[in-house]
């Protein structure tokens, strides 16, 4: 009997070590609901931009099909999403999701105020034209010129 | 009864051989525990290939890697937009910018230095090969300490066998996507991204205080 308990116990033991071991080499699932987040950010990357609506349609489904799944939104999804936003003039929304990521990332809180600063002067510009590329979009990326003393990234 | 003692030999050496897959080889990870970053800033990568499309692929692909590590990873594209705005245009110009001014706007702890030096489609009588090669420094932002630096590729015709299982299903997967998709660069440099940056590998980076596994190896 005692033989029995103990054997027992050592397989248990034995069991709980491997499923330790398996358990820090092989990752079960994700941490974060990765459906278009990176695929929109390279549309965005290599087409000088693209087409903002569609871009933001995409990533508001993930936001449902994430919700749905009770799973985490990757960081920077909602920061993309709300410069998405701005660029169509959406300044409302845009400040919805800078701060929904601050809140859901308190590490991307310096960088989401420097944009959340900004915002004023970015809507305040020329209104982005929807789905805007090449030559509408020179004319929104730079209306924060005449911050760059203070704000400028550059010395 | 010798095929209990069988099992257990094979139960044994496959432990064993997890337990290697899980060990840290000799890398020098001093600077990175006392530095412990949250979270990391990829900045626009360096390309020395003819592609143009290597930067945005390889920067569009670095997030899910870091992220899935445990980093809060900085938005790559509001980034770029951001550097556009203030009149930096190109990676080399954003890859030398003081780290200060960097921790200034972004807030990170540590900036990842990317260099693309390989990257695309090469297509003969006989066969195509895809491949990415991608070279990363991490950088401290507020010491300007570097805290790890490693190098990794993905090819199709690759014939190194030092990757061993994990090259090899690295391979199978890219020889499916040149098989099935498009824009097998893209997709490859994602493989590539992976594979460097994905936390718990020897010689990779350690995980970061969002993973379940930060600080389990002391």
């Amino acid at each position: 009997m005692a033989y029995a308990r103990f054997s027992g116990r050592l397989a248990a033991g034995c069991a709980v070590v491997g499923m330790g071991v398996l358990a820090a080499c092989a990752q079960a699932g994700t941490m974060y609901s990765w459906e278009t987040y990176q695929p929109q950010v390279y549309n965005y990357l290599k087409d000088d931009g693209g087409d903002y609506a569609e871009q933001i349609a995409s990533l508001e489904e993930n936001v449902e099909d994430a919700r749905a799944a009770g799973q985490a939104l990757p960081p920077g999804f909602r920061a993309h999403l709300g410069m998405l936003y701005l660029k169509l003039g959406r300044a409302d929304k845009a400040i919805q999701q800078l701060k929904g990521e601050k809140r859901a990332f308190p590490e991307s809180a310096v960088f989401m105020d420097f944009l959340l600063r900004n915002v004023p002067s970015l809507v305040s510009g020329a209104a982005p034209e929807a789905g805007g590329n090449g030559a509408a979009v020179p004319a929104s990326r730079r209306p924060q010129a005449h911050a760059g003393r203070t704000e400028g990234v550059r010395r | 009864m010798k095929t209990p003692v069988r099992l257990l030999r094979a139960a044994v050496l496959g432990l064993a051989g997890l337990l290697a897959g899980c060990a840290m080889e000799n890398v020098d990870y001093t600077a990175f525990r006392a530095s412990r970053p949250a979270s990391i800033l990829v900045l626009p990568p360096l390309n020395s290939t003819v592609e143009a499309g290597a930067e945005a692929a390889v920067l569009a692909q670095a997030t899910l890697p870091l992220a899935e590590s445990g980093y809060y990873v900085v938005p790559v594209a509001v980034m770029d937009e951001t550097f556009r705005q203030n009149g930096v245009y190109t990676a080399a110009d954003a890859q030398s910018l003081p780290a200060a001014k960097l921790r200034e706007i972004f807030g990170a702890d540590a900036a990842l230095y990317l260099h693309v030096t390989r990257y695309g489609v090469s297509y003969s009588i006989l066969f195509s090969s895809v491949a990415a090669r991608i070279e990363a420094t991490l950088v401290d932002l507020r010491t300007g300490a570097t805290l790890w630096e490693d190098r990794k590729s993905v090819s199709e015709s690759n014939t190194d066998t030092s990757d061993g299982l994990a090259g090899m299903l690295v391979q199978a997967i890219v020889d499916q996507v040149v098989n099935t998709l498009s824009d097998s660069s893209y997709e490859v440099a994602g493989q590539a991204a992976r594979k460097l940056l994905a936390a718990g590998r020897q010689g990779g980076l350690l995980h970061g205080p969002r993973s379940p596994q930060y600080e389990l190896h002391p």
